[in-house]
């Protein structure tokens, strides 16, 4: 596979994976084992657990956050500490979290779902992961700069950025991380989409595959046209602040608005990047537990690519007041994806109607993931009006509209993956009670924490401000969301016992815990080392689902003679 | 092959339409030239798969594809374990810690990430 250079590298590929690998030489366990592995098993697990923990990170700052908020005044932070704070809790959840958690999701699942022994590059892949973390570590770390983290907003928009805005090195290093992390992506989504082209088993045709891998690609697609320019308009700030540009700069002739361009191209296809994964994770799991096939396959392919093409033409929706951009333009192309968008519903409401459902913790998290997103996208498309977003710009109606969109739904739909293939990933069972518990805290405390914040927005608190003042009436309001903000730290603390106690319980899981139709579930949990010893024939996007039931026929049939 | 393909075509003509319209409209540089660069690059590969998936004909394509198909075919070795990606990381952290702390950590940091490039090529040869 990691063979040579070029050309030969992928005529290398192209060739038939072998059923049964030749055996390879592993090495002892321990930590080198984990520092030199290429199993993409290991690596999606090292993936899912880095991000699990920046994502405990990211919560912890938002608490810290909501803390302050609490009352008017300021308590325990300093509005520099506030400032840092939001930077690199928006970068943590955005670059560190969500995004890679999809990738890491997917470099586990990917190849078992086509039935591929491994990643097309193994090699390569083990490298993202390393520079992801790097990437990680060298943004987190930063706050024990001199000066301390970036305090320029996830956007670290010019001249906030610029040399005079943040002379220290925490914007450096926050440019530095987010290039690594973003290298990294770029890497994994090459080798993502190889992966599914051409390591696919034979009878895995292109619409045969399950709507995850589907996702993923798309979602390489978008990773490979978005990721370059903001590593372009990182660069020139780096230039702009260090090597005597002025890229940005208007005082020298240097445009503001080129950085947002940049970022925005970037920043708006990213949040499909984040959203896109677990539509596809969702898309799986419905079918599952609502005992049906998928509703409207091909239309669900089409609709992502749908959404994949027009995100990349709405950037500028995020720079309406700029004055700078052709407004009706990018407003209208931002209603039209409510159009993809909505087939979805159209897809997962199809599929469960006349179901059988069973209401599983993963399918319980599916459900919140979609009540929590019908309601991010539905400020999403008023925000996509001019007019709105002119009143709101800037406010907390655009923070709780992307954190139903981010966290309602992102977050949601990481869990509901979480809870399906934990079992695989782990052959332990979790505590359906525990999950079902986890659940409730997180929805209930998501929404108490989030939902309020429309109307703060409505009534003019603007976003990114540690402090308020008293006589405005926000207050209770900022109370309900800090209250909302324990209740979910709550759930994600029981989320982590609930782990810990699977793992401590040791109930073994079965290769098929929830009669699963798509290939991971044929092969063992975990399943060994390239995958599979045997796989059923694939006739369509559900190889499993025709295989149990050839088997029952030929049972009734055995019963009629 | 053919999905593939068609995927990148339809993404590259998409972003043409788009462009085509948006340069129009507006007349905005940036923008222009970032979807420009969204119609070649996705075109570039198109134009690639075009040429050489002709000659492709994959079992993972043939609706009667049977997984014994796949059966002794060297697809290549995959490398159980290795360290280099781990070094070339290391090296390459070091090296953008130099950008902002200074010019001998970013040198050290080439030199790291320049002998793990040689491991790995290596590793790959032997
Ligand atoms: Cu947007």
């Amino acid at each position: 596979m990691d063979r040579g250079t070029g050309g030969r590298v992928v005529s290398v590929t192209l060739e038939r994976p072998p059923p049964t690998p030749p055996p390879l030489r592993a090495r002892s366990g321990g930590i080198l084992e984990w520092i030199t592995t290429t199993d993409h098993k290991k690596i999606g697990l090292l993936y899912i657990g880095t991000t699990f923990l920046f994502f405990l990170a990211g919560g912890l700052m938002a608490l810290l956050m909501r803390i302050e908020l609490a009352e008017p005044g300021l308590q325990v932070l300093t509005k520099n500490a506030y400032n840092q704070l939001f930077t690199i809790h928006g970068t943590t959840m955005v670059f560190l979290f969500i995004a890679p958690m999809g990738l890491g999701l997917a470099n586990y699942f990917v190849p078992l779902q086509i039935g591929a022994p491994d990643m097309a590059f193994p090699r390569l892949n083990a490298l993202s992961y390393w520079l992801f973390l790097a990437g990680g570590a060298t943004i987190l770390l930063s706050f024990f700069a001199s000066g301390g983290a970036s305090a320029a907003g996830w956007t670290a928009y010019y001249p906030l950025s610029g040399p005079q805005g943040s002379p220290g090195p925490g914007v450096d290093l926050w440019i530095m991380g987010v290039l690594l992390a973003s290298a990294s992506s770029v890497m994994t989504a090459v080798n993502l989409m190889v992966t599914a082209f051409l390591l696919r088993a034979p009878g895995m045709t292109m619409w045969r595959l399950p709507l995850f891998v589907w996702n993923m690609i798309i979602t390489s697609l978008m990773i490979l046209v978005s990721f370059p320019p903001i590593t372009a308009g990182l660069s020139l700030l780096f230039i702009d602040r260090h090597l005597g540009g002025h890229f940005f700069d208007p005082a020298s002739g240097g445009s503001v608005v080129l950085y947002q361009h940049l970022f925005w191209w970037f920043g708006h296809p990213e949040v499909y990047i984040m959203i896109l994964p677990f539509f596809g994770i969702v898309t799986d799991i419905i079918p599952v537990f609502s005992r049906k096939p998928v509703f409207g396959y091909l239309g669900f392919v089409f609709a992502s690519l749908a959404i994949a093409g027009l995100s990349m033409s709405v950037w500028a929706h995020h720079m309406f007041t700029t004055g700078a951009v052709l407004n009706p333009f990018f407003s209208m192309m931002s209603f039209l994806i409510a159009v993809p968008t909505g087939i979805k519903f159209f897809n997962w409401i199809g599929t469960m109607w006349g179901g059988q459902i069973r209401f599983d913790t993963p399918m319980l998290w599916c459900l919140g993931f979609m009540l929590n997103f019908l309601l991010g996208g539905i400020t999403g498309v008023m925000v996509a009006s001019p007019p709105i977003d002119f009143a709101v710009h800037d406010t907390y109606f655009v923070v709780a509209h992307f954190h139903y969109v981010l966290a309602g739904g992102s977050l949601f739909g990481i869990f509901a993956g979480l809870y399906y293939w934990f079992p695989k990933m782990t052959g332990f069972r979790l505590s359906e009670r525990t999950g079902k518990a986890v659940f409730v805290l997180v929805f209930v405390g998501f929404n108490l924490s989030f939902f309020g914040m429309h109307l703060l927005g409505l009534r003019g608190m603007q976003r990114r401000i540690a402090d308020y003042p008293a006589d405005v009436g926000w207050t209770w309001l900022n109370q309900i969301a800090t209250l909302g903000t324990v209740i979910m730290g709550i759930g994600v603390v029981l989320f982590a016992w609930n782990v810990l106690e699977a793992f401590r319980g040791r109930r073994p899981a079965g290769d098929d815990p929830w009669e699963g139709y798509t290939l991971e579930w044929s092969t063992t949990s975990p399943p060994p080392e390239h995958n599979f010893t045997w796989l059923p024939p694939i006739r369509s996007e559900r190889p499993l689902f025709d295989w149990r039931q050839r088997d029952k026929d030929m049972g009734a049939e055995e019963v009629r003679k | 092959m053919r999905t593939a393909t068609k995927m990148f075509a339809f993404s590259a003509f998409f972003s043409l339409g788009v462009g085509t319209i948006y340069w129009l409209l507006s007349h905005e540089r940036a923008g222009a030239v970032l979807l420009l660069f969204m119609f070649l690059a996705p075109l570039f590969i198109a134009c690639y798969l075009l040429l050489r998936a002709r000659r492709l004909r994959l079992p993972e394509d043939d609706a009667e594809g049977r997984p014994g198909e796949g059966a002794g075919v060297d697809i290549g070795r995959f490398h159980a374990a290795s360290l280099w990606p781990f070094v070339t990381a290391l090296g390459a952290s070091l090296a953008v810690l130099g950008a902002v702390y200074g010019r001998w950590l970013a040198l050290a940091g080439g030199t790291v990430m320049a002998a793990a490039v040689v491991g790995l090529m290596r590793e790959s040869r032997g």
